[in-house]
């Protein structure tokens, strides 16, 4: 097996991971490890995505996408876990409230 | 010369001027905020008018960002779909500036707060008007994702706590969903080593990887549009948030999501499109419209009808997706695709105009009332004629009744579906509509119903009941140009266009 | 003829100024329609209709043999009971509201007759049928608010049957004009289909049993002006849209049957549960949806022998005519009944004047209705075979009794409400009642309708006159004697009652859960979720809808609803 397939192998694991923990956890912080889990899933895949038979190196176009994508994904994390940390402050609630909270 | 310029960046500069009137906004302090917000906000309307009138005459505009062609570049395409969608948004977004501004400056509490709408708003927007231009998968990756952090940032705007658990959820949801979607892209960049639609859908093949990477985008745009049963999020969201930015979240956000995954479907999906897969779209849709539409009819407070509501109409737009899947070889034939096109770009812009119209009429009320509870609607004929006259307005196009563009819309729908012969859609159709007119005369009853004891209203400043009635006015005759509508829409290469299916699952088609 | 949209434009403008400016609007109220009767009657039918490419799909207005005179009795009544409500307003408070929902009822009503396409058509009439909501819940109580609840659940359906039908008939057809429209759904596929949807849904608003049981809530709940434009001209758009869309064609003739079946069953049956009715107002609209079922019976003769459309369409439109002007009149005349200060001897005139339309829609001698009558029963003869022909004029007959009886028992409850010292029928009572529109609307009732005989040159079949006069005057005897008989039972046997709109009782409480009512409403909490102690089909739905929102919410259900999705387009592309 070769290197980039382990990679997407852990890659798509990651996906997975990510995705259920992400509904399954119940603290927000959780959810939003889970989000990472879930970027990092993705990202790992685009990697991996680099080595193509056509190309004699590495594509650099993955690489340009997953720096793009990290920005963006730390930019939706550090909201998210400020809009958490801040309903916190505000309620001291660290869940969703089950069924009725909306 | 400077005209000419403009004329042929004009696909870069809808991105570009909401962009840069966003970072200005963000640098001034927060009093300057609001005017110079307006100023920009009507620029970029004025953009988007100009970007209708230049496609009207036919044809399309393309751009490639710093003058790079894909693949290197990224390429931004204007054609008559896309015109469509940005000139609905460039509308209802000029009125509901001027609404925010109005509210901001005079009703909330605390304006230097509230004042960071403007830059977000115009994030939002340069994000909606790159989804309707983009040419290139990743680039519409980051417009999700800017799109999605600026709705949920303006959805806590408030700083209240329901406002921001609700943001938050909706947060998480959009995270997922745009995740879902970079998985599919990465998987179909990893098959085609392309990125740019056209390239990318020309390069790829049926199989495995293509199958899983479809699924994945369109389930991750699927959430982000709140497609039943993905719309936990929505309700509690878009209940909670300021009234300006309810009325960009239901009529404008939700739009965008559903214009890339059309695109999607027609340009690329096409290379291994089942007849099931359609009809799964379809049924989603339309137990969307029966579920939204009763979720809406049992609920007490306003801003939750609205928001069930567009669940609903939501749903009819999906409805598309089965009338243009057609059988191998039929793809030039059918002559009911042009009808389910056009009912659906009419369910979009008359569910952009009456939502809007619909929200921001409910929040004059809840500025005079104070709540948004049902029976705060007990008399408001009498009190608030015009803002009930909006409303009732919005809720005509929203069921479907003439003279509306949601009239035209579902007259248009049903065409299709009775020229395409898959009847079994008529039910959902027309028991949808019966549940609107349900909530939206229960609406009126109660304003035309007299109040036990009539609390004073507190003042509201006119101009924001002039922008309800504005915008319910537009969903009505919306359905006045239909020639030019369709006229325009004639001109763009994707409009009108079938999908063929490439395997059976499912039978031939009458 | 591009004026033509003057016609619908200047209500339309008048329901604008009713805005700003009610009491203006208000006084424009006899005068808006008055263009349009002129152009009916005045205008020539032979010209093409007026095309407007910018509004809708290509909207068309025009003016054809057919709708003429149905324009020119619709408007002519529009201004008299504008004239009414106008000199009725002078006392009232509070008009602004009304008199923007006039306008624009009668903006919808005058359009879907000038409307040669379909899509203008359905526009117009949806906006008659929803602007008169307005006029029904005019005087907000609880029982015009139910009255107009149940309307509107009503309508809805109405708009979504007839919306299916012209989808099923456009289809095939060449454009959407009313005339090819029809001829496509001749020749449709779905012409049975269609056939049914038109019927039912037009069905509603001309108030044909057993879905009439909105209109002896709705039409009596209304001010009197409103009340006299709703059963003498809106009801009749029901009609109208029959005769423009019903799909005629031979071979049609068990639609014919069926027809002619129901619209018997409402001229009797509309009869029998309008006889005990308590409110002179409910004895009218009762009578309205009888006299709507006879009408019924013609337009499906027409389905019996397609070769004679054009005089069933004749018949039908003189039958309505006169009902309109007649019914129109009755319901003004209950406008005055509120002024009980008037003088004795005005009381007998008010009598006497109610008792001329009256006798008109009975088909007493020398009235319009007596000929009417007569060439519905001649039609009967021509077109069946002389078995079911002589059933039905037995029927007829039957009918034309208990109509007399009716209009009878109207003028019963009228004198009893003279006699009381408080009137509860009118919320107001003026303090100069306007005895002249009414008059000159009973005059007109009168004169009117023989005289667009001769100008539209509709010729009634004739008959010796000693015939016609004993075949009319029969009717009156024993419609006479029959209420005679009952009012002697009743005050023997105790008075049978059957409340207004009987079927709806039955339904109430089945719609109730989610229909709740403003006044039921303000008595609840505010944040207090819909309570389901009903425990009726509705409200076991309402709880299983809330529970399974709740469901979908829950993280691990939203989890696997994410997965199968995957799993499901996968699988699936």
């Amino acid at each position: 097996m070769e290197t980039h397939e382990v990679y997407a192998i852990v890659a798509v694991g990651l996906f997975a991971i990510g995705l259920a923990a992400v509904f399954l956890c119940e603290r927000f912080f959780k959810k939003i490890i889970a989000t990472k889990i879930l970027g990092g899933g993705v990202f790992l895949l685009l990697v991996s995505i680099a080595e193509r038979d056509a190309l004699e190196f590495a594509d650099p176009v993955p690489h340009a996408m997953v720096i793009t994508g990290i920005v963006v994904a730390v930019s939706a994390a550090a909201f998210a876990l400020a809009l958490a940390r801040r309903i916190r402050l505000q309620s001291g609630q660290d869940r969703f409230g089950g069924e009725d909270d909306a | 010369m400077t005209a000419l310029l403009l004329l042929k960046n004009l696909p870069a500069w809808l991105v570009i001027l909401p962009i840069a009137g966003g970072v200005v906004t963000f640098l001034l302090p927060p009093k300057a905020r609001g005017p110079a917000g307006l100023v920009f906000a009507w620029l970029t309307t004025s953009l988007a008018v100009l970007a209708g009138a230049v496609i009207a005459g036919g044809g399309s505009l393309s751009h490639a960002l710093g003058g790079w062609p894909p693949p290197l570049g990224i390429g931004l395409k204007l054609d008559g779909l896309s015109a469509v969608f940005i000139l609905m948004t460039g509308l209802v977004g000029g009125v509901v500036s001027f609404y925010a501004r109005v509210y901001f400056d005079k009703v909330v509490e605390n304006p230097a707060r509230a004042s960071m709408f403007w830059p977000l708003w115009l994030l939002l927007w340069a994000g909606l008007n790159g989804m309707y231009l983009a040419e290139d998968l990743f680039n519409l990756y980051v417009v999700i994702e800017v799109v999605g952090i600026a709705a949920v940032a303006l959805a806590v705007l408030s700083g209240k706590n329901p406002a921001m658990v609700a943001g938050l959820r909706y947060l998480l949801a959009a995270i997922v969903g745009s995740l879902a979607y970079l998985m599919g892209v990465a998987l179909i960049f990893g098959a085609t080593g392309a990125l740019d639609i056209g390239l990318a859908a020309a390069a790829l093949e049926t199989g495995p990887t293509a199958k899983i990477a479809f699924a994945l985008i369109l389930a991750g745009l699927m959430v982000k549009t709140a497609v039943f049963p993905l719309h936990f999020w929505l309700p509690p969201a878009h209940s909670s948030a300021e009234p300006p930015v309810s009325a960009i979240l239901s009529a404008l956000v939700l739009k965008g999501t559903f214009f890339i995954i059309l695109r999607l479907w027609v340009e690329m999906f096409g290379v291994s499109l089942t007849f099931a897969a359609g009809q799964v779209l379809g049924a989603l849709g339309a137990v969307a419209v029966i579920w939204g539409s009763f979720q809406a009819l049992r609920q007490q407070r306003l801003k939750l009808v609205i928001a069930h509501s567009s669940v609903a109409q939501i749903g009819y737009l999906f409805l598309l997706f089965p009338l243009i899947t057609v059988p191998l070889g039929m793809a030039q034939t059918p002559d009911w695709t042009v009808f389910a096109w056009t009912g659906a770009i009419y369910q979009v812009l008359a569910h952009g105009f009456a939502k809007a119209a619909f929200f921001l009429g409910v929040g004059v009320l809840v500025i005079a009332v104070g709540n948004d509870h049902k029976d705060s609607l007990l008399n408001m004929v009498g009190r608030l004629p015009m803002t009930t006259f909006a409303i009732g307005l919005a809720g005509v196009s929203l069921i479907g009744l003439p003279p509306s563009g949601g009239f035209l819309a579902k007259w248009m729908l049903l065409k299709a579906v009775f020229a395409s012969g898959q009847w079994w859609w008529v039910p959902f159709i027309l028991v949808g509509s019966l549940l609107t007119a349900g909530y939206v005369f229960m609406i009126l009853r109660l304003a035309f119903a007299p109040a036990l004891k009539e609390t004073p209203l507190r003042p509201v400043p006119p101009g924001l009941q002039a922008c309800a009635l504005v915008l319910a006015i537009a969903a009505i005759v919306v359905a006045l140009p239909a020639e030019w509508v369709t006229g325009l829409l004639e001109g763009t290469s994707g409009f009108g266009n079938a999908v063929e299916m490439i395997s059976g699952g499912g039978e031939e088609l009458p | 003829m591009m004026w033509i949209i003057l016609l619908i434009l200047f209500p339309l403008f008048a329901a604008a100024l009713a805005v700003r400016h009610p009491k203006v609007s208000g006084q424009l109220m006899p005068f808006v329609p008055l263009p349009a009767l002129v152009f009916s009657v005045l205008a020539d039918t032979g010209w093409e209709p007026v095309v407007l490419e910018w509004v809708l799909l290509e909207s068309q207005l025009g003016l054809t043999p057919t709708t003429a005179p149905f324009l020119a009795f619709s408007a002519l009544l529009w201004c008299l009971a504008g004239w009414m409500a106008a000199a009725l307003a002078r006392v009232e408070s509070g008009q602004r509201r009304f008199t923007f929902f006039w306008h624009l009822a009668l903006t919808g009503n005058l359009g879907l007759i000038l409307a040669m396409d379909v899509i203008t058509f359905y526009s117009f009439f949806a906006l008659m049928t929803f602007s008169a909501y307005g006029l029904v819940v005019e005087r907000a109580t609880p029982e015009a608010r139910r009255a107009g609840r149940i309307y509107l659940y009503l309508a809805v359906m109405a708009e979504a049957m007839i919306l299916v039908a012209f989808l099923l008939a456009a289809f095939d057809a060449e454009s959407l004009s009313i005339i090819d429209l029809r001829g496509a759904a001749v020749d449709s596929p779905y012409r049975n289909w269609i056939t049914g949807l038109v019927l039912t849904g037009f069905g509603v608003k001309a108030g044909i049993i057993p879905l009439h049981f909105w209109l002896p809530l709705a039409h009596p709940v209304a001010p009197a002006p409103a009340s006299a434009v709703l059963s003498g001209t809106m009801i009749k758009a029901g009609l109208l849209g029959w005769i423009l869309f019903l799909p005629v064609a031979v071979g049609g003739a068990g639609w014919g049957t069926t027809m002619i079946g129901l619209g018997m069953a409402t001229a009797v049956f509309g009869v029998v549960l309008g006889l005990p009715q308590q409110s002179p107002k409910t004895v009218l609209a009762y009578s309205s949806v009888s006299q709507m079922g006879v009408m019924l019976s013609v337009v499906g003769l027409g389905f019996s022998a397609p070769e004679l459309r054009t005089t069933v369409i004749l018949i039908v439109f003189y039958y309505a005519c006169n009902h309109g002007l007649a019914k129109g009149s009755l319901f003004l005349g209950t406008a005055l009944l509120a002024s009980n200060h008037s003088p004795v001897q005005h009381r007998h005139w008010l009598l006497v004047g109610l008792a001329l339309p009256a006798f008109a829609i009975a088909g007493a001698p020398l009235t319009a209705g007596a000929t009417v009558k007569s060439a519905v029963s001649t039609a009967y003869v021509m077109v069946l075979p002389p078995g079911p022909s002589l059933a039905l004029g037995v029927l007829l007959g039957v009918s034309a009794v208990g109509t007399v009886a009716l209009m009878g028992r109207f003028g019963v409850l009228v004198f009893r409400r003279l006699n009381e010292t408080t009137c509860g029928g009118e919320a107001s009572s003026p303090a100069r009642p306007p005895w002249l529109p009414w008059s000159v609307s009973v005059a007109v009732a009168l004169l009117v309708p023989p005289l667009m005989i001769a100008w539209f040159g509709l010729k009634p079949e004739g008959k010796p006159i000693l015939a016609a006069w004993v075949d009319a005057a029969w009717p009156v005897v024993a419609g006479v004697l029959l209420l005679l008989g009952l009012q002697a039972w009743a005050r023997h046997h105790g008075v049978l009652s059957i409340p207004p709109g009987e079927v709806v009782s039955s339904l109430a409480s089945w719609i109730r859960p989610v229909g709740l009512s403003a006044s039921e409403y303000a008595h609840r909490k505010s944040n207090h979720p819909v309570s389901v102690e009903g425990g009726g089909l509705l409200s076991k739905i309402h709880t299983g809808m809330s529970r399974s929102e709740a469901f979908l919410r829950r993280r691990e259900v939203t989890a696997i609803v994410l997965v199968v999705l995957l799993l499901l387009l996968w699988s699936l592309f």
